[in-house]
């Protein structure tokens, strides 16, 4: 059953309005580009006009019918009557042609700064796109499984681990990347600690480094404008905990 | 009193009983009274009728029945006479304005949205009752819970999950229910079925 059918179906329901508002928004979704549709409506509306006419019951009070012609005289309509127009009205064509011009000249300036603004919008647009683009890429090669991570050292020495955090006070996020970290113990995680210049150490998530030490993580729920005086990073059960457990694995000064 | 001399000229011709709709509804456009009186005449019973069986309240049937005739009065136009029959139109209506009364909620149809087909002659009354009886018998013709779903949705406006949770059938069941009455209607008014 295609789109259309499982549409056509409802039809008569929609008629009725016996569709639930779930369902008869996504079928007026349909009705405006679907011709069928709208005829079959139209057949099922007449359905039920038809069963409006074999209604019986008591014919309407006459005072109804008073009511009804009493109501309309006192609304007289008010009928157009091009015969009555006379010279004296005559202005009427020239001072709609001055209108016009005059309308004509403002809609084209309006229509000139229209595309002007949508040139700027268009070559914003364009920039914001390689921009996107470019932090995408960068992102998808943090992110990437096999992303080789080297840590540079003088000859012979054994790399520690060591860790970076990138954190916007502003915006409340926070990237960290870590490389040549031992693998957590069981049921346990590392947890990556803001350390404030003021009040207790805020929890900043917890990550678990793949098989060669490295694990990147992306934060972009830190309460914002929060100032940190350093990062840390400590072990703790796997679920994460709200207060860090000595001793710190890393520990990194802000600023430095 | 008419309001102009052209409603007045108006007047005089549309006063007869045989006058088709289309020409009526011209003249109510061009503010002629009486004609407007002739197409009470002729539908305000059914209008009535529906707001009544809806209701179940005489003076609220009442209140409707004088709304969709002044609505017709200011706006005419909303009635197109090439999309529809007017005594159907106005039976669509007349139900939707019901309901909103029933259900105590602001008008949500408007006049100019309800189009509908015409495939049945409603032009004479001779034709209207033979039409209603029809579709009166196919009404008692139905299984009883089918014409209960048909008169859930019909007469009290309510949704299929509504008629479902009231009668306690499946979702699925009412909907075929109402679908099947409708198409059955529907054959019964097709042109060899009328014959």
């Amino acid at each position: 059953m295609n789109t259309h059918d499982q549409f056509a179906e409802n039809v008569r329901l929609y008629a009725l309005g016996s569709l639930d508002a779930g369902e008869r928004q996504s079928f007026e979704g349909h009705l405006h580009e679907c011709a069928e549709c709208r005829r079959e409506l139209h057949a099922a509306q007449e359905e039920l006009g038809l069963l409006a006419l074999s209604t019986v019951g008591p014919k309407p009070p006459a005072r109804s019918r008073e009511r009804l012609l009493s109501a309309i005289a006192k609304e007289p309509k008010r009928v157009e009557r091009q015969a009555n127009i006379g010279k004296g009205w005559m202005w009427i064509p020239w001072f709609a042609t001055v209108v016009f011009a005059l309308l004509s000249a403002l809609l084209y300036f309006a229509n000139l700064r229209l595309k002007n603004d949508v040139a700027a919008i268009r070559a914003n647009s364009q920039t914001q796109e390689v921009e996107l683009r470019q932090a995408r890429e960068m992102l998808d090669l943090l992110k990437s499984p096999d992303a080789m991570r080297v840590t540079l050292t003088t000859p012979n020495e054994k790399p520690k681990p060591n860790g970076k955090t990138i954190y916007s006070q502003q915006k409340g996020r926070l990237i960290l990347m870590v490389s040549n970290l031992a693998p957590a113990p069981p049921h346990m995680a590392y947890e990556l600690w803001l350390v404030p210049k003021q009040g207790a150490p805020v929890p900043a998530g917890t990550f678990w480094p793949d098989a060669s030490g490295n694990a990147t993580m992306m934060q972009t729920t830190m309460p914002s404008g929060m100032e940190p005086k350093a990062f840390a990073v400590t072990l703790e059960k796997a679920e994460g905990s709200d207060t860090p457990t000595m001793p710190m694995v890393m520990m990194g000064a802000a600023g430095d | 009193m008419r309001g102009d001399e052209k409603g007045g000229r108006l007047s005089s011709q549309a006063s007869k009983p045989d006058t088709p709709d289309a020409t009526l509804i011209a003249r109510v456009r061009a503010g002629d009274q009486d004609s407007m009186t002739v197409v009470y005449d002729r539908y305000g019973s059914i209008v009535y009728a529906t707001a009544l069986r809806i209701l179940g309240d005489a003076a609220a049937a009442e209140d409707v029945l004088q709304e969709i005739f002044m609505q017709l009065w200011r706006n005419p136009s909303a009635f197109d006479g090439s999309r529809g029959s007017l005594p159907a139109w106005l039976g669509v209506i007349a139900r939707h304005r019901a309901i909103d009364v029933l259900r105590k909620r602001h008008p949500e149809t408007d006049f100019e949205d309800v189009v509908i087909a015409a495939s049945v002659d409603l032009g004479r009354e001779a034709e209207r009752n033979v039409i209603a009886e029809k579709v009166r018998g196919a009404m008692t013709s139905m299984v009883p819970e089918q014409r209960r779903c048909m008169e859930l949705a019909y007469f009290e406006g309510l949704t299929h999950s509504e008629i479902a949770a009231k009668t306690g059938e499946p979702l699925g069941t009412v909907k075929t229910r109402i679908r099947s009455a409708l198409i059955q209607l529907r054959k019964l008014l097709s042109p060899g079925e009328r014959s």
